[in-house]
């Protein structure tokens, strides 16, 4: 089952990297699903198009998306969850970024991601 | 008499290098008409349009004409984004401007302000910047996004004509 959604900025061979480490590793690239729908959707509206699926969006650290998903927080809207790469790690770098994912997920995937956003490499 | 149907919009453009009256201008709508000389673009210019001309504050006003519909419209975006109507009008002016001259570019709120990106896909400009200094070409930066290569031309090309811009976009984002 699906959980977590790769984000515009990521590139499908992030997701595929994913997948060649864990065949069965529960990420879809934005792009991909919902037959692409909200690839053009604002921040607010995906982060509430994820919430209502339960879904966490990854994607690289951006001020404003924090920032949206804080004020959904705040404002009691809520979101899933967010993982973000910092900006050390290289938007190419695919196999870096599916290492940190998929070592995350091994740890973290039982957690409860409402409203709780992790970014990667963690501190 | 015939029905008012249109109103006088002013707005300060920022970073517009010389006045643009259309042949429409009204110096009435000012003080009276003191001419000041060459500007720094070397235009004569009437008081009105010299307002704020300097080099600390570059922008010049720009008056026209639009549809009182059009007004109401403008200013109810205005007082729900909490700004003047002229600091509305201005903005608007800007980006479409830019974005008749790149298309494929638009403008949406960001942390800092506004940000240039491609609205299609959720992509800031300053990330496709990102990505093509690492891919190094435009083939590769457009297999990275999955996207066609014009997409990319787009931004590359917005990206150079304004590059301090998208370096402020790009710092207010990634604190960088």
């Amino acid at each position: 089952m699906i959980r977590l959604v790769a984000d515009a900025n990521l590139s499908r061979r992030f997701v595929a990297a994913c997948l060649r480490l864990d065949e069965g590793f529960p990420i879809v690239h934005l792009a991909d699903w919902i037959s692409g729908k909200h690839r053009i959707s604002k921040d607010p509206v995906l982060l509430e198009a994820l919430r209502e699926q339960g879904l966490i969006l990854v994607s690289f650290d951006r001020r404003t998306l924090a920032m949206h998903a804080g004020e959904r927080t705040r404002s009691g809207g809520g979101h899933a969850g967010v993982i973000l790469f910092r900006r050390s790690v290289s938007p190419m770098d695919y196999g870096k970024q599916s290492r940190l994912v998929v070592e995350l997920w091994k740890e973290a995937g039982d957690w409860d991601w409402s409203d709780r956003i992790e970014y990667l490499p963690r501190a | 008499m015939a029905k008012r149907d249109s109103c006088m919009a002013e707005c300060d453009i920022l970073g517009v290098g010389a006045a643009f009256t259309g042949g429409l201008a009204r110096p009435s709508l000012g003080r009276p008409g003191k001419n000041l000389g060459p500007n720094r673009c070397g235009l004569h210019l009437d008081i009105v349009y010299s307002v704020n001309d300097t080099a600390d504050m570059p922008t010049i006003v720009q008056s026209c004409r639009i549809e009182e519909g059009d007004a109401a419209l403008l200013s109810r975006q205005a007082k729900r984004r909490q700004i003047e109507v002229s600091t509305l009008s201005s903005l608007y002016l800007k980006e479409k401007a830019l974005e008749e001259e790149f298309p494929g570019i638009g403008f949406r709120d960001a942390a800092g302000g506004r940000e240039a990106y491609l609205p299609g896909q959720r992509v800031a400009v300053w990330e496709v910047v990102d990505v093509y200094r690492e891919a190094k070409t435009i083939s590769r930066t457009a297999d990275h996004f999955g996207w066609p290569e014009y997409l990319v031309k787009c931004a590359l090309a917005y990206a150079k004509q304004l590059p301090a811009e998208i370096a402020a976009q790009r710092h207010w984002e990634a604190g960088e």
